[in-house]
Order: C-alpha cells, then sequence, then structure tokens
C-alpha cells in the first residue's frame, strides 16, 4: 500500500493498541510490515533490535508532514509512557487524517486543472501560430502587394513566446510536467502553422479594376 | 504591506524600501533598454509596470515570510499541544515537560529552548512562556505554549482552527489567482505577437526583445500567483 492515508491509519492504530496497553513496538511491527518501503524499513528495523527512537527514524523524516508529525510523537513515547502518548495522539491523528483528506482533495482538483491547463496551451499554440502565420498578409491590407512580408522570423518568435508561457502555465498547475504542456502546445503549433503557411504563398490577385 | 512584519523580523523599513527603490530602479532601466527599440515609445510605460511590480515584490517579502511561518507554527500547535500532554501526563511537572518538547518547527523549537533556558535560569514557568512564546507568530502556537505553563493534565487546548482558516484562505487565493495567471499565459503572447504584426516587427533582435518582455510577464504573473497558495 503507498499513500499517506493509509500510513496515517496504520500509525492511528498503534496509538489505539498503546492506548489499551499494548508495546508500541510490536503493533509498529504488526501495522507497517506490509506498508511502503519506510513502514517495512521501521518494521524490519524493530526486528533487528533497534531501539524505537532509532527505527522510526525513517517515519520522522518522511516526506510527508502528518506523517513525520505523528510519527515523531510516537518516538517521543520513549521519553513518557506509551499510554499516555496513545491517549493523548488519537484525538492528534485524527486532526492530521483531517488535514491529509483535504489535501487530497485540492490534489485531485488540481489534476482537472492541470488537463485544463493541457487545453489551454493547445489553444494558444493554435492561436499564435495561426496569427504569426497570417498576421503578415493581414496587417499590410494592401491586396495590390504580391509579397506579403517574410513571417519566418515572427513565427519563431511567437513558437518562443507560447513555448514560455505553456510552459509557466504547465509548471505552475503540475510542477516538472509542464514539458507535456510545451510538448502539446509545440506540437499545436506546428501543425497548424504548417496547415495555414500555404495561404500566404497564394499570389493576391490585384483587385484594380473590378467592376 | 504590514508594518508588524518588519517590526517581527528586525528589518529597517527606510532600509527595506531603498532596497526595493534601488531594485525597481534597475528593472526600470535594464527593461527600458531592452524594450526601446522593440516597443519604441511605449516601453516608458512597461519599464513603469515592471518597476512598480518589482517594487512591491521586495517591500513585500518579509509579510510573505511571515505567513509562510505561521502556517507552519499553526500546524506545529497542535503536535505540540499532543506531545506536551502525553509528557505533562507522565512526569507530572510543567518544567520537565518543557525540557522534553521537541517540536518540528524551528521557530517553535527554538521558543520552546528558549522557554526550557529560561526555567533553567530561574524564571516562573507561566513567565518563561510568556516570555519566549512572544517570538511565534501564530496565535495558536502561542497559546499552545502558554497553555503548557497553566494546564492540567486531562486538558486538550490546541485546535486546529487556525490551521483550516489559513488552508481556507489559501483556497481562495487560489481559486482567485488560478484564472489570472491562465489570462496572462494566454493572453500575452497573442498581444505581443498582434503587436509585432502591426507594428511590422520583423527584425530578429526586436522580436527577441518582445520574446524577452513576454518572459517578464509571465514571469512576474507566476510569483504574484504563487504567493499564499499554500501547501497543496
Amino acid at each position: 500500500m503507498k499513500g499517506e492515508l493509509p500510513m496515517l491509519f496504520a500509525l492511528k492504530k498503534v496509538l489505539e493498541s498503546a492506548d489499551s496497553g499494548e508495546g508500541i513496538a510490536h503493533s509498529l511491527v504488526r501495522e507497517l510490515r506490509g506498508m511502503d518501503p519506510e513502514g517495512a524499513a521501521v518494521a524490519r528495523m524493530i526486528l533487528l533490535g533497534q531501539p524505537l527512537a532509532v527505527s522510526i527514524r525513517p517515519l520522522v523524516e518522511s516526506r510527508a508532514n502528518e506523517v513525520s508529525m505523528l510519527s515523531s510523537l510516537i518516538g517521543s513515547a520513549t521519553k513518557s509512557s506509551s499510554a499516555a502518548v496513545g491517549r493523548r495522539g488519537r484525538a492528534f491523528a485524527t486532526v492530521l487524517e483531517r488535514w491529509v483528506r483535504l489535501r487530497e482533495n485540492v490534489k485531485l482538483e488540481m489534476k482537472v486543472q492541470a488537463f485544463r491547463s493541457l487545453v489551454t496551451s493547445g489553444v494558444l499554440g493554435a492561436v499564435t501560430a495561426m496569427m504569426a502565420s497570417l498576421g503578415p498578409l493581414v496587417a499590410n491590407l494592401n491586396f495590390e502587394s504580391s509579397t506579403p512580408p517574410p513571417s519566418g522570423n515572427l513565427l519563431l518568435a511567437a513558437g518562443m513566446m507560447t513555448a514560455i508561457s505553456s510552459g509557466m502555465l504547465g509548471f505552475y498547475m503540475s510542477g516538472r510536467r509542464f514539458v507535456i504542456n510545451v510538448a502539446v502546445a509545440m506540437l499545436v503549433f506546428a501543425l497548424v502553422s504548417t496547415v495555414v503557411s500555404p495561404l500566404v504563398d497564394i499570389p493576391s490577385v490585384t483587385l484594380w479594376g473590378i467592376k | 504591506m504590514r508594518i508588524a512584519s518588519y517590526d517581527h523580523f528586525g528589518v529597517s523599513p527606510p532600509k527595506l524600501i531603498g532596497i526595493g527603490l534601488a531594485s525597481s530602479l534597475a528593472a526600470y532601466f535594464a527593461i527600458w533598454d531592452l524594450l526601446a527599440e522593440a516597443l519604441g515609445e511605449a516601453s516608458q510605460p512597461a519599464a513603469l509596470v515592471v518597476a512598480a511590480l518589482v517594487f512591491y515584490m521586495v517591500v513585500s517579502t518579509p509579510r510573505r515570510i511571515l505567513d509562510r511561518q505561521r502556517l507552519s507554527e499553526a500546524r506545529e500547535a497542535v503536535a505540540l499541544s499532543a506531545s506536551a500532554m502525553a509528557c505533562l501526563s507522565v512526569t507530572g511537572s510543567r518544567s520537565k515537560t518543557f525540557m522534553m518538547l521537541r517540536p518540528r518547527d524551528q521557530t517553535s523549537a527554538s521558543a520552546t529552548r528558549e522557554c526550557a533556558r529560561e526555567i533553567l535560569l530561574g524564571l516562573s514557568v507561566g513567565r518563561a512562556a510568556g516570555e519566549s512564546s512572544k517570538v511565534l507568530v501564530s496565535y495558536s502556537a502561542a497559546d499552545a505554549l502558554k497553555s503548557v505553563a497553566s494546564m492540567e493534565p486531562d486538558d486538550f487546548v490546541a485546535t486546529d482552527e487556525e490551521t483550516r482558516g489559513i488552508e481556507s484562505s489559501a483556497d481562495l487565493y487560489r481559486e482567485t489567482k488560478l484564472p489570472m495567471f491562465m489570462t496572462v499565459c494566454f493572453f500575452s503572447p497573442i498581444m505581443l505577437v498582434l503587436y509585432a504584426v502591426f507594428a511590422h516587427i520583423y527584425d530578429p533582435v526586436k522580436l527577441l526583445g518582445l520574446v524577452v518582455f513576454e518572459f517578464i510577464i509571465v514571469d512576474l504573473a507566476f510569483f504574484f500567483s504563487s504567493v499564499g497558495r499554500g501547501p497543496a
């Protein structure tokens, strides 16, 4: 099992066992043996005869803040009493459980937002590619001219701007997975600019004399 | 801008404002120099906006650090209270409880250490807790520390009300700033490409200037949107 909630539940059970008079080391081994690598490491160290304060260190130094807080409380039982820690720790574990659940909800929301940012990056790639390709032609508004200004540099600059914007958006939403946003934006950018660029090369018809 | 944050860190407001002004002036001239060719006359207002944002970034740094510290302390308060109760019910002594407490948060740990030191120097537990809790920003952390000096072994004092308040304000910040950041990311390249098209900017150096300007805009928007996001 992986994740913070299963680990919190396991540690809460350890506190309940301690409250009912069971030894903390014994209940830690029972609850953590089948857990993620950190939990398994704690169980293994206890079985190898390491003191509780040393054995629980992988959990205290864990990246999960709530797990670290609860395990440091369990570790403090060596200095006080396991029954007292068990009794006080249960209310504390409930508070921590609520925090973790809140964070899980935020993570779910962030997943939806990350998907939205991918869509935004794709649309951004399409719009900037379209504007950079057709912009010079439209901006001239001179239908007599047969040669629109070269848009190569503008296309390159628009591509760079799109990459920067989509990268930052991706970094804000999903951290290191911002590369996916950049890839999506650049793919759509390349696709749209390839499709649209032949339109620029169509020789314009002079409107002089029509009517 | 809360001056209380300056007092807490012992920062002199004129000094920080001076640093802010120097940074914003540097940003102003750098942006002006960079965009003078590409944006022409529009480079001056753009540089002014960037300089103002840089100034705000510098002078609001203590407040941002204080907000982060407050959340960390408020979260630690619940753990501090639980472990203090466990220690107190075993030792029955408030002084010994202070000696045994080992909070994980740095500021709470230094406040507890200071309290233990003052108790060892002969101060009463209540006074030592009151004095050392002054360095804490979070009211729940300060209350938790003070309540150790007055609590009975069966009390459980600290709750997570402050943490929940901070978390919900972080949620509101997120809801407000996310659309803002998305808008900036989406429209800034479009606007700058439109500007380049209608101002007939095709020179690579000028276009590079616009790309750098876009990076600065998005980077500033990222910074302001990330502030107060909370520990998501």
